[in-house]
């Protein structure tokens, strides 16, 4: 199995462009709908690479999941990258100081995720 | 000072237009004014609504369940259920309206915006615009996709003539690593 991506967006069809785009590359991929599961599945999942993870979502949004679990020394090492239509530099500097590694604006474009993915989770 | 509406008709517009041609099938330029309602195919319709301390509203886009299963991004198509289409429905009206106000913003407008909801029938009809709406139709075969904006501004409500040089959004498609 290659490295464990989490993905964290309530748009199913999201999820499953990920999920092609990455397991595609070699990537395990395990999914979530929103982030009160993402921080779930974040904290079973301590093998996991990276996190990709949707801004605007019901129950806990993403800037509040990537909040929650920074403030968790455990996962202070674990690059987590927004994927969101927001392109407001406040969210994408909020993000920023709460420990985000990237921000990417859909549409996903596959070659700028794949990109993205190496380079702060490395290689498949 | 720069009136609210003619901005937010023209973001619409150039949304749709760069949303469109994203799309792996061909939507043809905009025509005139919609049907009073769809022919009887089974249709698909998502709303996503905005607010901000100045405007708020919604836009609509209704189209044939073919359109939205014709654009499904995934190489995979066969397996596709209404849940999964209308799940793509529900993504692309969210999509446009990050386009809109990714637009919209350096004219010191910050929209929030709500989660998207689909319905399913046929004959589905939009409610009758108010002033000040938009609604942009193009053509999809024997049918249309109707994309319509509705909404309503703060008495007095006037933006930045020009878009503010410090409060560039990025763009779709764009992607930073800090």
């Amino acid at each position: 199995m290659g490295k464990k991506v989490i993905v964290v967006d309530d748009s199913s069809t999201i999820r499953r462009q990920l999920v092609e785009t990455l397991s595609g590359a070699g990537y395990e991929v395990v999914e979530a709908s929103d982030g009160v599961e993402g921080a779930r599945v974040i904290d079973a999942n301590a093998d996991a690479a990276m996190v990709i993870c949707d801004v605007n979502m019901p129950n806990k949004n993403g800037l509040e999941m990537l909040a929650d679990i920074k403030a968790n020394g455990k996962h202070a090492a674990l690059p987590v990258v927004m994927l969101t239509t927001e392109g407001d530099p406040v969210l994408v500097q909020k993000a920023k100081s709460a420990g985000a590694k990237g921000w990417l604006v859909k549409p996903i474009k596959p070659d700028l995720l794949l990109a993205t993915a190496r380079k702060l989770a490395g290689a498949a | 000072m720069r009136n609210p509406e003619e901005l937010f008709h023209t973001s619409l517009r150039e949304s749709c237009d760069a949303l469109f041609e994203s799309l792996p099938l061909t939507v043809l330029a905009a025509l005139g004014r919609a049907r009073d309602c769809a022919l009887n195919t089974q249709q698909l319709a998502s709303m996503v609504g905005f607010v901000s301390s100045e405007v708020k509203g919604a836009i609509t886009v209704r189209a044939p369940i073919s359109f939205f299963s014709g654009t499904y991004p995934t190489s995979k198509k066969e397996a596709l259920g209404l849940r999964e289409v209308s799940d793509w429905a529900a993504e692309i009206a969210n999509q446009l309206l990050g386009r809109m106000k990714n637009m919209i913003l350096p004219y010191g407008v910050s929209l929030s915006v709500a989660t998207p909801a689909t319905v399913y029938g046929n004959f589905l009809k939009e409610a009758e615009p108010r002033e000040g709406s938009l609604r942009i139709v193009f053509p999809w075969h024997d049918d249309e996709i109707c994309v319509s904006l509705e909404m309503s501004f703060e008495p007095g409500f006037l933006l930045l003539d020009e878009p503010a040089s410090e409060n560039v959004p990025l763009q779709a498609g764009d992607a930073l690593v800090f």
